[in-house]
Order: C-alpha cells, then sequence, then structure tokens
C-alpha cells in the first residue's frame, strides 16, 4: 500500500509522514501541555482551598456537638428549700438559685469524698468545675417536681467550659496560667474524675436545639432558638416573595407591552439582584422601623428586609423559566380559544414551575445565609432565651437568626464561643447545601430541551 | 511539480490519495455510517451527494478527525491518507488537520478581523517567516476564495460582520491559506449567489492541479461541472461510486437514479 | 466532570459570606499574624503586622470567596462560544490550548471582563468579611498589613446597637450607604451591559 500510495506529486518524504511527529508539533503540543497543567494548577488550588475551609470548619465545629458533662447524686435537702415543710409551691419559689447553691456544693464535695479522692479544693472550687447554669437546673427541677424534695437524685449536670475546653484540648495547662476560672488543682481533679467515670463527653443536644447563653456560659450557648428566628424569618420571605415574585414575572413577560419602560424595569432588577445586602439593611432600617416603627430585632422586620433582597432573583429565574416555553404551546393553548390568563394558568406556568420552584429555593438559601442586614435591624446582641410559642411572637418578639448568632459567638471574646460559631457555621451549611442540591437536582430532572 | 502533474493527467494515470475501508460511524446508537468503502484519487474533484441526513458532513469530519471532538462519536474501520492510518496511535490529529483542511457547512468565521482570520492557520503551522509573507498568503487566499475585492479595503474589519456568502469565501479562503494536501468543502455554494459559486467553481478546479478535493453539494449541477468522481450515499450507505459522467448518464443503483431526477430526497 | 463541577462550584457560590467572615477571623488573620507578625509570633520575624485583623486578612479570604463565583460565571460565558468556532479553529489544525487562547477566550473576553466587574462590586459590597477581618480603624495607609475600614464596616458600626435616627452619626452612615448604592449601581450597569452586549453577538 505504501508504495502504491506514493504518489509522485508527493514524494513521501520523511518528515512528511503522518506518523511522525514534526519539530513544529512536538513543540506545540508541549505548549498544549503547559496549558493544561497551568489550568490543573488553578483547579487544584482551588480544591486545597476548599479543602481547607471544609477541614477547618469540619474540626474546628465538630466540637460543638459534644459536650462535657458531670453526674452527681444531689441530695435535696428539705431544710434549704422548704423550711416549711408543706411543699407549697409558692414558698419553694422563694429560694432562689443562690440557696441552691450549697447543695451543689455538698453534692460536689460527697461525690469526691466517696470516691476517696485527695484534694485541696475548698468546696466553692470544687462547684466549680460545674457550669453556673447548675443550679439553675437544679431549681427549675425543683419546681418542676416538689415531690422529691428530701430525696436524693441524679443530675448530669454541664461541666464549666473550661473543664470542656481541657477534656476537647482546647485548654491546657500552660494556657491557665493567667486564668482566674481554673486552677491547676482543679485540672487534676477533673483528670480523677474522668478516670472515675463522674466527668465524661457526650452528644449535646442543646446545642441543636437550646438558646444562646450569656458570655459566662459558652458551655450552655444552643442555636435552637435563632433557628426558630431563621424559620419565621423564611415563612415571612415564602409568603411575600414568591406571590409576589411570581406575579411580577409573569405579567412582565406575559403580559406587559415591549417597550422603554419594562426595558428600564428589567434592567433594574437585574442589578438590584446585585446591590450589596447591606444596602438592604440600611433600607429597611430606615423604613420598616425608623419610618413605620416596627419592632427592632424582630423576625418580621427581618423577613421583609430578605424578602426585598431575594425578590430579584426569584423574579429573574422565573422570568427565565418562563420564557423558556416554547411559544407554540401558549399559541396552541389560544388557538382552542383559551383566553390569554387561561392560556398562561393552564399551559405555561406549570411547565415553567420547576424553574420557578429551583429559583425559589436558591433565593431561599441565600436569604438563609445573609448577615449583613441583620445586624442593621439589631438581630444581634441580646439574648432570646425561650423560643416563641405562638406565630406572633414568633414573628413580631425579639429573635435572632442562625448566621446572625454565629456573628454574636464569632465576636465574644471566650474562645469557647468560637467553637460554637464554627459549629453552628455546619449546622448552617447543612442547610444550605441540602436546600442548593434540592435545587441544582430538580433543575436537572425537570431541564427539559424543546 | 506542476509538469509532473500534467504529465499525470495526460496519461490519466491517477493514485490514492485517500482510501477508506469498512468504515463504520455512530452516534451513540445511531449508526450515521455504514460500513463504507471508498478511494479518492490525487488531484482530482470527488463529489458527495445524496439527501439530507445521509452522513456526508459526518463522512468529511471522519477524514480529518473533527469526530473525534464528539464524544458520543465511534469509529471502526481504516482510513489511509497517503497509505497511513490516520487513526493510527502515533498521528497527531493536529498534524493531519494541516494536510485535510475542512471548510464547514455553516460558515464560522473567528469573532476577529478579516486579514486574522485568514492569518490563523498559517500563523499556528508557521508557515510565514514575516510579516511580508504573511501579508502575501493573505491576500492570495482571498483572491482564490472569490472575496479579495471586497474587502480588501476593509481587512481590519470583523470577519463577523460579512453577508453570509462573504462569511462562507471568508472560511474557505482560512483554510486554503494553510495549502493543505486535500481540500474536504461541505456545501462550500450553499449561500452563495451564481458568480460568486462560479468563482469558487474555478477556484475548486484551479486547486485539483495540487490538491484532491472533496466536495458535499446538493446541487447535481454543481456535482456534474466540477467532479471526476461522484459518490452518492444514501441512509449511511454509499450506494454508488464512480466517475461523474457515469453516475449522471447511467446511474447502476436504482436509488441513485431516482435521486439524481429528483424523485427521493 | 462538568456535568459534577458545575453544580459544586454553584453550591460553592452560594455558601455564605458568614462562613468566610469566620474564616477570616479565626483562621486566616491570625495565621497570616503567625506568618508577619511581631514577636514571638511572627515566624519569619518580620514585624509587619501587629494585629490579626489586617486589609491582606479581609482581601485574601474576599479572593477565595469570590473563586467560585468567578469561575461560575465565566464558566457559562465560555460556554456560551458556539461549538462552531472551536471546531473552525480545531479544523484548521489548532491545539485545543491554541483554540482556547486565541479563539475561544477573546471571544468570550468582553463577558469574562465584566463578570470580573460583577465580582468587584461584590467585593466593594462584601460586609460580613470585611467588618470580621479588616478591623475598623479609620486610616489611610498603603500598608496592607494594617487593620483599615471600609464603607460597610463604618455603616455597621454607625448603625448597630440603638440607632438615634436624628444623630449625625446616623445620617453619616445613611450618606455612606447611599454612596456605596450608587457606587456598586454604577459598576453593576457596567458589567451588566457589556456581558449582554457580548451575548447578543451570538444568540
Ligand atoms: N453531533 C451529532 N450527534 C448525534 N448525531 C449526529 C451528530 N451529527 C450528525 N448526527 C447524525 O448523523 C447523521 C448524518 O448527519 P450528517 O450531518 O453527516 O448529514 P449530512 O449528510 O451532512 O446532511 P445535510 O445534507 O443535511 O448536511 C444524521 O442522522 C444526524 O442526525
Ligand atoms: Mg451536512
Amino acid at each position: 500500500m505504501t508504495d502504491l500510495s506514493s504518489s509522485p506529486t508527493q514524494p513521501a518524504a520523511p518528515e512528511n509522514s503522518l506518523l511522525t511527529l514534526n519539530k513544529r508539533t512536538k513543540a506545540r503540543n508541549a505548549a498544549e501541555r503547559r496549558f493544561k497543567a497551568y489550568g490543573i494548577a488553578a483547579i487544584s488550588v482551588g480544591l486545597i482551598m476548599l479543602l481547607v475551609l471544609v477541614t477547618t470548619i469540619v474540626s474546628r465545629g465538630t466540637g460543638a456537638f459534644q459536650q462535657t458533662f458531670v453526674t452527681l447524686n444531689v441530695e435535696l435537702l428539705e431544710s434549704k428549700l422548704d423550711k416549711s415543710g408543706q411543699r407549697n409551691i409558692e414558698d419553694i419559689k422563694k429560694v432562689t438559685t443562690f440557696g441552691y447553691a450549697p447543695i451543689v456544693k455538698s453534692a460536689m464535695k460527697e461525690t469526691v469524698n466517696g470516691l476517696g479522692l485527695q484534694t485541696g479544693l475548698k468546696s466553692k472550687e470544687l462547684a466549680g468545675l460545674l457550669s453556673k447554669s447548675a443550679v439553675a437546673q437544679l431549681r427549675a427541677f425543683v419546681l418542676a417536681n416538689p415531690e422529691q424534695i428530701g430525696k436524693t437524685v441524679e443530675f448530669r449536670f454541664l461541666a464549666q467550659s473550661r473543664v470542656d475546653g481541657y477534656l476537647k484540648g482546647r485548654v491546657t495547662r500552660e494556657s491557665i496560667e493567667n486564668d482566674k476560672n481554673i486552677s491547676p488543682e482543679q485540672l487534676d481533679l477533673v483528670d480523677a474524675l474522668v478516670a472515675a467515670g463522674v466527668i465524661e463527653k457526650s452528644f449535646n443536644l442543646d446545642f441543636i436545639l437550646g438558646s444562646d447563653a450569656s458570655d459566662q456560659r459558652p458551655e450552655a450557648a444552643g442555636m435552637g432558638v435563632s433557628m426558630m428566628g431563621s424559620l419565621f424569618m423564611m415563612l415571612v420571605v415564602l409568603a411575600l416573595a414568591l406571590p409576589i415574585g411570581v406575579a411580577a414575572s409573569i405579567y412582565l413577560e406575559e403580559f406587559a407591552p415591549k417597550n422603554w419602560m419594562t426595558d428600564v424595569i428589567e434592567v433594574n432588577i437585574a442589578n438590584l439582584a446585585a446591590v450589596p445586602s447591606i444596602v438592604y439593611g440600611i433600607l429597611g432600617l430606615a423604613v420598616f422601623i425608623n419610618y413605620r416603627h416596627l419592632p427592632m430585632s424582630a423576625p418580621l422586620v427581618g423577613g421583609l428586609v430578605l424578602t426585598l433582597m431575594t425578590l430579584p432573583t426569584i423574579i429573574i429565574s422565573t422570568r427565565a423559566s418562563l420564557k423558556a416555553v416554547p411559544p407554540s404551546i401558549r399559541d396552541a393553548a389560544l388557538g382552542v380559544g383559551a383566553s390569554k390568563m387561561q392560556s398562561v394558568f393552564h399551559h405555561v406556568l406549570p411547565l415553567a414551575a420547576p424553574g420557578n420552584l429551583t429559583g425559589t429555593i436558591i433565593g431561599l438559601a441565600q436569604a438563609l445565609g445573609e448577615t449583613a442586614p441583620l445586624l442593621l435591624i439589631g438581630m444581634v446582641g441580646f439574648i432570646a432565651s425561650n423560643a416563641p410559642e405562638t406565630l406572633s411572637e414568633g414573628l413580631l418578639s425579639p429573635n435572632s437568626a442562625m448566621p446572625a448568632q454565629i456573628y454574636e459567638w464569632a465576636k465574644r471574646a471566650d474562645p469557647a464561643f468560637y467553637e460554637r460559631a464554627w459549629g453552628g457555621i455546619i449546622i448552617l451549611l447543612l442547610f444550605l447545601v441540602t436546600m442548593n442540591t434540592v435545587a441544582v437536582i430538580l433543575r436537572r430532572r425537570f431541564e427539559r430541551r424543546w | 511539480m506542476n509538469t509532473m502533474n500534467m504529465m499525470d493527467k495526460a496519461l490519466n494515470t491517477t493514485t490514492t490519495k485517500i482510501a477508506a475501508r469498512n468504515v463504520n460511524v455512530y452516534y451513540g446508537d445511531s449508526h450515521a455510517i455504514k460500513d463504507v468503502n471508498v478511494e479518492i484519487d490525487a488531484n482530482t474533484v470527488t463529489a458527495f451527494i445524496g439527501p439530507s441526513g445521509c452522513g456526508k458532513s459526518t463522512f468529511l469530519r471522519w477524514i480529518n478527525r473533527m469526530n473525534d471532538t464528539i464524544d458520543i462519536c465511534r469509529v471502526t474501520g481504516d482510513i489511509l491518507l497517503d497509505g497511513e492510518d490516520i487513526y493510527d496511535k502515533r498521528v497527531d490529529p493536529v498534524q493531519l488537520r494541516a494536510q485535510a483542511g475542512l471548510v464547514f457547512q455553516k460558515p464560522n468565521p473567528f469573532p476577529k478581523s478579516i486579514y486574522d482570520n485568514v492569518s490563523y492557520g498559517p500563523r499556528i503551522h508557521g508557515l510565514a517567516r514575516n510579516k511580508a509573507e504573511m501579508n502575501e498568503i493573505v491576500e492570495k487566499s482571498l483572491r482564490r476564495a472569490a472575496i479579495w475585492d471586497e474587502v480588501k479595503d476593509r481587512l481590519d474589519a470583523p470577519g463577523t460582520g460579512l453577508s453570509g456568502g462573504q462569511q462562507q469565501r471568508l472560511c474557505i479562503a482560512r483554510a486554503i491559506a494553510t495549502e493543505p494536501e486535500v481540500l474536504l468543502m461541505d456545501e462550500p455554494c450553499s449561500a452563495l449567489d451564481p458568480i460568486a459559486t462560479a468563482q469558487v467553481e474555478e477556484l475548486i478546479d484551479e486547486l485539483r492541479a495540487s490538491f484532491s478535493v472533496v466536495i458535499v453539494t446538493h446541487s447535481m449541477q454543481q456535482a456534474a461541472r466540477v467532479s471526476q468522481k461522484t459518490a452518492f450515499f444514501h441512509l449511511g450507505n454509499l450506494v454508488e461510486f464512480g466517475p461523474t459522467g457515469q453516475i449522471f448518464t447511467n446511474p447502476e443503483d436504482p436509488r441513485t437514479e431516482s435521486y439524481i431526477t429528483g424523485r427521493i430526497g | 466532570m462538568r456535568s459534577f463541577a458545575k453544580p459544586l462550584l454553584e453550591i460553592l457560590a452560594g455558601i455564605p459570606t458568614i462562613v468566610y467572615g469566620l474564616f477570616a477571623l479565626l483562621t486566616v488573620g491570625p495565621l497570616l499574624l503567625k506568618l508577619f507578625g511581631q514577636g514571638e509570633d511572627g515566624v519569619f520575624g518580620l514585624n509587619w503586622m501587629s494585629g490579626a485583623t489586617s486589609v491582606l486578612t479581609a482581601g485574601v479570604v474576599m479572593g477565595i470567596m469570590l473563586i467560585p463565583f468567578v469561575s461560575s460565571l465565566s464558566d457559562d460565558i465560555i460556554n456560551a462560544v458556539p461549538q462552531s468556532l472551536r471546531d473552525g479553529s480545531l479544523g484548521l489544525g489548532a491545539t485545543k490550548s491554541e483554540t482556547v487562547r486565541q479563539v475561544v477566550l477573546p471571544a468570550a473576553l468582553p463577558g469574562i471582563v465584566g463578570a470580573i466587574l460583577l465580582a468587584a462590586s461584590r467585593a466593594i459590597g462584601e460586609t460580613m468579611i470585611v467588618v470580621m477581618g479588616a478591623g475598623a480603624i479609620a486610616k489611610f495607609s498603603a500598608n496592607p498589613f494594617e487593620s483599615m475600614t471600609t464603607i460597610t464596616t463604618r455603616v455597621v458600626s454607625q448603625l448597630t446597637g440603638d440607632t438615634d435616627f436624628a444623630s449625625p452619626e446616623t445620617l453619616v452612615a445613611f450618606a455612606l450607604g447611599l454612596s456605596l448604592f450608587v457606587l456598586t449601581l454604577g459598576l453593576n450597569v457596567l458589567a451588566l451591559y457589556i456581558v449582554r452586549k457580548y451575548r447578543e453577538q451570538y444568540d
């Protein structure tokens, strides 16, 4: 074959053979490889950063889901808690948390002595191993179960945050040299109590369900109430942004005349989607709080601000999905005598629904993670200790939101709160990644090629 | 070399430039080209005709391995260019494509100036040593593609701003600027007026002296005018292949006859 | 690869800025301080940085934040370059990298510039990262290792807590907010104009 095909016009010179690469091709292939290497390097850098980010979050945050507890047998002395012995709830209520402090101290002492441990610590220092919330926990239990007074009950108290940090490796003997909250002797005792099984680490449901706590008690702080705040804000956003957004897109896409007015509106919507969120916060502060006198820090206001912020996103994606429905569908509906409105609501809208849903979820996810505007309308800086019970309370009483709560923790001085902040990030990201993944899957599944 | 060419023609001895053996092309599950054998001669114009969707473009893309860029595309069989298997592992498609230029069915000028469009190929293949040589190549290619007079005053204007027919000729100029040995043209005259068509046909005839040309066309007259050999494809099969005169006057296959006379297609 | 990487990019672009803010405050800031800080902290003994919050901290983290944003946007734009152009280049015997560099990128360039402008506008309006990473010292310095303030930080510090709506501080914050709005709006209009104009070429 080779002899046959070596045509006289093209002598099969070796440099002309396809089977051997000529010099230039080799050089060009080398350039190609270099270019590819740059690309791979860029991707690797990106991936490494992602990896660093994820590992930082996970390694620093998972600690928040574990907490150190101290298990004690507490004798609920009648002489201290109910002097009259009547079990009259009003009388029992008169005993403040101060009245419970000696009980906790003695329970701690009993336990240490019972284990035969030698320690030079005073009983105050012994009780110092427990969280400051221990007395409140005890009191709440007694008020709920007055019949238990006089008996000995087993309790699981939170350990104070230094003890917790010591067990998690955050606090070391070197780091506490100037710390007045804990002493090396106390840590010695902690070691002994851990060995005895009195102090142990276990899963901390309260971090997920509980409320924030004051500066002194990082061990008791939780995300639960701010999660409720976020939930109520999302309700507001959903209830407002979805109908308004869909109505606006339907009007703009299906009914509005195409003139310069609608053009201006369209350009504006695209621009609003890219306006910094803090500007919406300022707007909300000025309009809803200063002018309309809605309560500060209320999820309702937060929801309104976030609605303003999400609307452009929802409108853009809904319009895109309406646009993607081919005109032939509208023509077909109109052709069999449907009114314009019927054609839109019976035929176009159902076909555009998945796109609309995707846009809504992405918009909600954005709103859920947004912090900056919430700072301005006062959703940080205080402690909402009780979960709201009714809808109106949920909307109007001051609350925080997940990202605002994280910011709040990050600002506090005690490093114990940082762990909470990272843990909060994990919870927040779980929500967001779930929402975004659902959106991506939805879009994949309903993606239609006409 | 030219004299040798002349001699070739005079002696009527042709040599095989491209030989395809048992070629099958699949796009996913659909079988686009079915067991085609064809030999394309050097210094001839070969026309591919056939109804739409029968696999003509696919076959052209196959000759310069453009199908490599389509993930779902799978090919079997051998294709030999000057006796060398172009699907051999050692063959770099980049080098192959420099030798087998392809003019696409739809004009696709780059969003660059007309000059840059034409000089693109010579530049990447290093065919010009200096600016003057490049200018020469650009002018020569544009002249051969019968578009020089229309664009000579605006070589810096974007190629995308030309009319459809002008774009098509620009793409032809771009392809011949690299001096390929084989020129594959997919419906190069589909958007051209009769005058430009005549000019391109002239070009094709001229190119035959140095290249072998494969042209896909839907115009029977054009095939008859410019080609020496004609291949008729139908539903992915090569139905008939032979000298143009014979195909058009005395086809062997009834399908060829009905297509040529306008009954199928 | 694409079908997997693209949603991943989008999800990454959806990570809220508080995450990056925390990253700046608790990870990057202390790390930079360790590298460039003074005294025992400084690994190189450079003594360039006095605190963990600095312009550099915020800048680095913001750069990381914008990677998925810019690449997702640019990907859309590069994807919009018609396949026929790539085919045209490859058909002439160009390698893939030559095609990308000389045909695809120039064709997509206006769109990519638009994407970068959008990213810039996001960076200017970005609040959480600077509030948590850049500190709040109002001074003018060319040293990126010092902490400085931005419009957004000022707005946050003036308007958080109890707000007295008549006080000059509040009015200043509103004025700052307005300037921010105008600034980013200008950038956005420009960016969207470029992106759009470019898109029309191929529609
Ligand atoms: N990228 C692709 N993916 C899947 N199928 C394809 C692709 N390109 C072509 N095909 C299929 O392969 C078959 C042959 O297509 P081809 O483009 O070769 O036809 P053609 O003969 O050039 O038609 P026309 O005269 O209309 O240009 C057709 O059925 C087409 O649908
Ligand atoms: Mg074709």
